[in-house]
């Protein structure tokens, strides 16, 4: 720009407004100044003031400028669509593995059942009807069994979005996962909940489906909560078997003072509602291939 | 009109015969097209003025896009790549802005 050195001889010791004059000069004269110099040359030297527009090295300049806009549209819109491409894969991978795992333990389950009733028959041959009630009661309390009985239904959801965390999704700001600040329901509130049921009395417990066993982890994996290393959608509905004070004591235990605050605080929407026959999925369960019972 | 069928003769050029970009130039493309628009946009406004100069419009569109890119790449050296490109096109977008401006008032008196 040596157009701004002879202004600046002139111009007054200090702007005011010295920072702006970028942005100013920017806006008053955009066209680039040596044109107008090189036309004060030329008129002073008798030429004509402006040049043709058939010389061949602009022709050329135009013609390179042609196909290097060509050329960046297109090798900056192929890489976006590989991406996408990629991404798709990826994501159908995903559903394919997951309907993978999903049908393997349906056939789990089906051949746990099968298991079950034939060491049913199989004990009841050899009078052995004691022994397969305690297989049942031991399945029912560790989860290997599917079971059903009176319980509580409690269905907890994230806040609804315009309220608190409007906009925000809280898990992209780091360190927030163990608090349920913003409205969105994370793996220690259900945890929490969980450990509440348990403490009101609870048998056995599902979440969305996924019956806890001593085995289980509720944790989160960037935005989901996984229950048995199964992503779960919210609202998250927590089934409890138990007797038919578990609603009251749940709601004195710590989980349910908890929970309170956070649907008074937070605006997690949360419905608590008592069941008369509850039925629970069986647990998919390795069975213990190192641990051997001490006794 | 030359100037603008060699344009478009580039275009059509670049579409159809599809070259491959290396990748470490991929990051000063966008840039780089930026300031040679400026350019043009430049050239355009002179020559409605009456001023226009093939040498300066040469020279003034080889430098835009030398400078841009080099502005880019040294922002890259020191980690704020994203940073001078994104000045880079504000300073450039507004210069396209007010040439476009001065060449519509020029068309259309308006």
């Amino acid at each position: 720009m040596s157009g701004a050195t002879d202004q600046q001889a002139t111009r007054p010791p200090r702007d005011p407004a010295a920072s702006m004059s970028l942005i100013t000069e920017l806006m008053k004269n955009p066209v680039d100044p040596a044109y107008r110099q090189e036309a004060d040359r030329r008129k002073a030297a008798g030429d004509i003031v402006s040049t043709g527009r058939r010389s061949p090295i602009l022709i050329a300049v135009v013609i390179l400028l042609g196909f290097a806009l060509a050329t960046a549209v297109s090798a900056l819109r192929v890489p976006r669509t590989q991406l996408d491409r990629q991404r798709t894969t990826l994501i159908s991978r995903i559903h394919q593995e997951q309907g993978d795992i999903a049908a393997s333990s349906r056939r789990i389950t089906g051949l746990r059942g099968e298991i079950g009733t034939l060491q049913n028959k199989a004990l009841a041959r050899n009078n052995g009807a004691s022994t397969a009630a305690q297989l049942n009661a031991l399945g029912a309390s560790t989860g290997l069994v599917a079971v059903h009985g009176p319980g509580v239904v409690l269905s907890v959801d994230n806040a609804p979005t315009g309220s608190a965390g409007a906009g925000v999704d809280p898990r992209h700001q780091q360190g927030t996962d163990t608090t349920s600040a913003e409205g969105q329901v994370t793996s220690s509130d259900l945890q929490l909940v969980v450990d509440g049921m348990w403490q009101g009395g609870a048998e056995a417990i599902a979440i969305n489906g996924q019956r806890l066993t001593a085995q289980s982890a509720i944790r989160s994996a960037g935005e989901a909560i996984l229950v048995n290393f199964q992503p779960l959608q919210p609202p998250y509905v927590v089934s409890a078997i138990g007797p038919p004070s578990l609603r009251s004591a749940f709601g004195d235990s710590e989980g349910g003072i908890y929970l309170h605050g956070l649907a008074s605080g937070y605006g997690i929407r949360t419905n608590l509602s008592s069941d008369g026959s509850l039925k629970l999925p069986a647990a998919v369960v390795a069975d213990p291939r190192y641990a051997k019972a001490t006794r | 009109m030359i100037p603008a069928l060699g344009l478009i003769g580039g275009l059509l050029l670049g579409l159809f015969l599809h070259p491959d970009v290396p990748l470490w130039l991929q990051p000063y493309l966008p840039v780089a097209v930026i300031a040679a628009l400026d350019a043009v946009f430049g050239a355009v406004r002179s020559m409605l003025d009456g001023i226009f100069s093939d040498k300066v419009f040469v020279v003034s569109f080889l430098s835009n896009v030398v400078v841009a890119a080099l502005i880019v790449f040294m922002g890259d050296q020191l980690g704020v790549g994203s940073q001078l490109s994104t000045a880079v096109v504000v300073v450039l977008g507004l210069r396209i802005f007010s040439n476009v401006a001065a060449i519509r008032r020029h068309l259309f008196h308006a």
